[in-house]
């Protein structure tokens, strides 16, 4: 099953580098989408059937955990799995993060297998 | 407090530029250079060091520290890791890309280095910012004072500045 994957980073280059990993990493990547921060991403999930994020933490207009937020104020995207991928390995804004309901955390740099593996464990306790 | 960050600021740089961009560092030892230009506090190290063009990368960061971390690469140097980093054809990449790589690397090497010297404190970054230098601007540059760790890689030096306000 190939999955919707939004891909939130305000850098244009690891956007690519991420959507590039993902492919090679052997998860099945359906449609795929980039935003440059959370309000872009929030629009594009109003648009599309998104069924995961790959966000980043630190971001204009809006950050990754304020986007989290206004997800799950949003019905329709409570149970959307989230996994951040940041430079960011603090434990503080980790437990926010984690309290918020993400699925999980990968800090730059990162490995493809790391990717994969984090990506086909979030999908599978989904769809349990 | 400048020797733990410097250790810590070599193995994150090391590993950053490993995984991603597949170069090898190697850390300048300053005792090896005369006169020292690297490897302490040092105020004004003598230069010139780069006469190609330098891209600069920088990122401001706030919590049990304050300051800016700046990286320092040839242009040559950038254009072949934006090569392999997204996998295109050397003439594909603009210099807006490399920029926008350069500045992402200072934000992963902050990133990763305040988490790696204290996980429980939360820093909080800037957005970061790139831009293109000559080598003669960079050695007028006020980065010139602060934790100044040189490496090698490819023949070519590199550069990364940390910079704490007092």
């Amino acid at each position: 099953m190939a999955y919707n994957v939004l891909i939130v980073d305000d850098s244009q280059t690891m956007r690519k580098v991420i959507r590039k990993t993902v492919m090679i990493s052997g998860f099945e990547l359906g449609d795929c989408w980039e935003a440059g921060d959370g309000l872009e991403a929030l629009e594009i999930m109003k648009a599309h059937w998104v069924d995961l994020i790959l966000t980043d933490l630190n971001m204009p207009r809006m950050d990754g955990l304020e986007m989290i937020r206004e997800m799950r104020r949003d019905g329709m995207h409570q149970r959307t799995p989230v996994v951040l991928i940041t430079t960011e390995g603090n434990e503080k804004r980790l437990e926010e993060a984690y309290a918020l309901g993400i699925k999980g955390y990968i800090q730059k740099p990162f490995h493809p297998e790391s990717i994969r593996d984090l990506l086909t464990r979030v999908m599978e306790e989904y769809h349990v | 407090m400048y020797e733990d960050i410097r250790q810590a600021a070599i193995a994150v740089s090391s590993r950053i530029f490993e995984t991603m961009f597949f170069v090898f560092l190697e850390p300048i030892d300053p005792s090896q250079e005369d006169p020292p230009r690297t490897g302490s506090f040092v105020k004004d190290p003598p230069g010139p060091l780069f006469s190609a063009s330098i891209l600069r990368g920088e990122i401001g960061f706030t919590g049990r520290y304050g300051g800016t971390l700046g990286v320092y690469l040839p242009l040559e140097m950038a254009q072949s890791m934006a090569k392999d980093f997204l996998g295109v054809d050397q003439g594909e990449v603009l210099l807006s890309q490399i920029l926008d790589m350069v500045g992402e690397l200072s934000n992963m090497i902050c990133g990763n280095l305040f988490s790696t010297l204290d996980s429980k404190t939360i820093y909080h970054l800037t957005l970061p910012k790139a831009s293109k230098m000559s080598g003669q601007e960079m050695d007028r540059a006020p980065e010139r004072t602060g934790l100044v760790i040189d490496f090698s890689a490819d023949d070519q030096r590199l550069r990364v500045v940390i910079q704490l306000e007092s």
